[in-house]
């Protein structure tokens, strides 16, 4: 049977566009985004606040290819209204615009078209693939003529189903689209794992403890040695157990060696290592209950440090935040005041 | 139009187009509408008394149609515009009025003369012609696809172009009313199972050759002779 020429025997030279090859290689289309390196090292807050920015002011860019371009402009006018997301229309172009909207049946012939107004966009740069047709062919997907969707072209972010869809479903979309902006640069949506990290962080060397309170008189010493290195450094506790005695005596050497020289070695930096902050809640500190319980169980006390209140952050007092707030509102009322009286004139001789 | 004034209309057209081709036009009635259907050899001639006879000096469309063993129709449909002169010279098409105009092309020579030297509109619709068919307009001044992508290959209005998604998925039922997908091995043998243009046949349907692959080592004594010639016809 006589079909298309050269497509049936042998490796054919020229692949004929919109034809799915079977077999080849998946190449996935990953949006591989580009903030600047100004975002990718601010730190967390700072990115909250830009991606706040960014996803409430999308100018969007409609790829109008077919009848989903008539569900995508009702979406734009008054009744559901976008412009209530964020979503600003319309960019004067594609260089303009944050966000493009491919919605309609995306040809083999158009495919090149969207691809270089892609690319004309600016980073960053969200696709919203809008109906059927752009999702995956929709009803012609066996079309000699019809792409099998746009993300075979371009990356998409979000898919919007329907033939065609509803604006309300547009507005799910962008929605979804906004929860999408929002978690970017986070360190579970950016960072790859197995990235290296933007900042070696080590932890931080264990503040030295506040002297041991004076034991209570009567108190009986205990025999080895090893006891004081055990009350001056922290005791390593898991923070399921509550009260752990430490080492009887005659073990004793080897973990108390263990406690004194892990603050000062470098610790590696991907193994999180618990530093036992937390060790055990006051109401089982036996520094409350009697100590010579504890000489009669041979067991040593185990002291809690306050290592969290100690290392507490000194705040910035909060009036001084008001106070600066008031400062700037009295300054700004007063430029107000000032520009108002420079331009009473006009409105005297007016009137 | 009532069908006097159909039928009258009707003998206008064969008496202008039977002298100018020669004898050889066939006009009829088709649904209220003259059809004249010419051989290829007068084909600008037909179009030309048409044209200046006639007073069709509208050209509407040209396109073609896969006859299957017949080869391919040409069609043409001009028409006199709507604002022509009332009552013109001599019998010819009242404003409004148009006639159809086939011509039938050999499959194997697919070749017509280019209708761009009577209509100068008809160019376009002959390159849509020429790339959707794959039918030589010889004299048309820049024979060249017009809406297809560049490089696309074969003429996909033809009804042995095969889609190729649908090579990829197998089509689901039955063209014919009364078949189904489910009667594939009951059908009788003798007959000829009908499938809609673009869907390849059972030639097409044989397993890929990696689809074969894994059922080999499942069967170790047996020679790999399925898979060999699956590979080889591929």
């Amino acid at each position: 049977m006589a079909v298309n020429e050269g497509g049936a025997a042998g490796p054919p030279k020229a692949v004929a566009l919109g034809i799915p090859r079977v077999g080849a290689p998946v190449t996935a289309l990953t949006p591989a985004r580009s903030f600047g390196t100004g975002f990718d090292l601010a730190p967390k807050p700072m990115k909250v606040v830009l991606n706040w920015g960014r996803k409430y002011s999308l100018w969007v860019f409609n790829f109008g290819l077919a009848c989903c371009a008539i569900e995508f402009i009702a979406a734009s006018m008054a009744r559901h209204d976008f412009i209530r997301l964020g979503v600003i229309p319309f960019a004067p172009g594609p260089r303009q615009a944050d966000l493009m909207v491919v919605s309609g049946t995306v040809s083999d012939k158009m495919a090149p078209a969207v691809k270089r107004l892609y690319e004309q966009m600016p980073e960053p740069k969200y696709v919203i693939s809008f109906g059927a047709c752009a999702n995956c062919g929709g009803p012609y997907w066996d079309s000699y003529a019809v792409t099998k969707g746009i993300d075979q072209v371009i990356p998409v972010d979000v898919y919007v189903p329907g033939c065609p869809p509803r604006p309300e479903a547009l507005l799910q979309g962008i929605i979804k689209l906004q929860e999408k902006i929002a978690a970017e640069g986070t360190a579970t949506a950016s960072r790859p794992a197995g990235a290296k990290p933007l900042k070696t962080r080590r932890p931080k060397a264990i503040p030295a403890p506040k002297p041991a309170p004076a034991l209570p008189p009567g108190r009986i010493e205990p025999p080895v040695p090893v006891v004081t290195a055990s009350v001056t450094a922290p005791v390593i506790a898991p923070p399921a157990a509550p009260v752990r005695p430490a080492a009887p005596p005659s073990p004793a050497p080897a973990p108390a060696a263990e406690t004194t020289s892990a603050p000062a070695a470098p610790m590696p930096v991907a193994v999180p290592v618990p530093i036992p902050v937390e060790v055990a809640p006051l109401t089982d500190s036996p520094l409350t209950d009697n100590p010579l319980t504890d000489t009669t169980t041979g067991s040593l006390p185990v002291i809690n440090l306050p290592l969290g209140e100690s290392a507490s952050r000194v705040r910035v007092p909060r009036r001084h935040y008001f106070r600066e707030l008031r400062r700037a509102r009295d300054h700004g009322l007063s430029l107000f005041d000032k520009a108002a009286h420079d331009q009473q004139w006009e409105y005297d001789d007016e009137s | 139009m009532s069908p006097e004034r159909t039928r009258a209309l009707v003998e206008t057209v064969a008496r202008v187009l039977g002298p100018a081709t020669g004898g050889t036009a066939e006009v009829q009635e088709n649904y209220d509408h003259p059809v004249a259907v010419v051989p290829a050899e007068q084909w600008i001639a037909a179009l030309t008394a048409a044209r200046d006879e006639l007073g069709a000096i509208f050209f509407d469309w040209l396109t073609g149609v896969d006859e299957l063993e017949n080869g391919y129709t040409v069609a043409a449909f001009v028409c006199a515009p709507a604002d022509a002169a009332p009552g013109g010279s001599g019998p010819g098409l009242a404003r409004g009025q148009g006639l159809l105009l086939k011509t039938l092309v050999p499959r194997d020579h697919a070749e017509l003369p280019s209708a761009t030297t009577v209509y100068r509109g008809a160019a376009w619709h002959e390159r849509e012609t020429f790339e959707m068919f794959g039918i030589e307009f010889s004299g048309h001044p820049d024979l060249k696809p017009l809406l297809l992508p560049d490089g696309f290959e074969g003429h996909p209005l033809r009804k042995e172009f095969i889609l190729a998604s649908r090579v990829v998925k197998a089509w689901p039922g039955a063209k014919e009313p009364g078949e189904s997908d489910r009667d594939r091995g009951r059908a009788s043998p003798g007959r000829r199972r009908m499938l809609p243009p673009g869907v390849p046949g059972d030639e097409w349907l044989k397993p890929l050759p990696a689809v074969t692959a894994p059922a080999t080592p499942a069967s170790d004594d047996s020679p790999s002779a399925p898979a060999g010639a699956g590979e080889g016809e591929g």
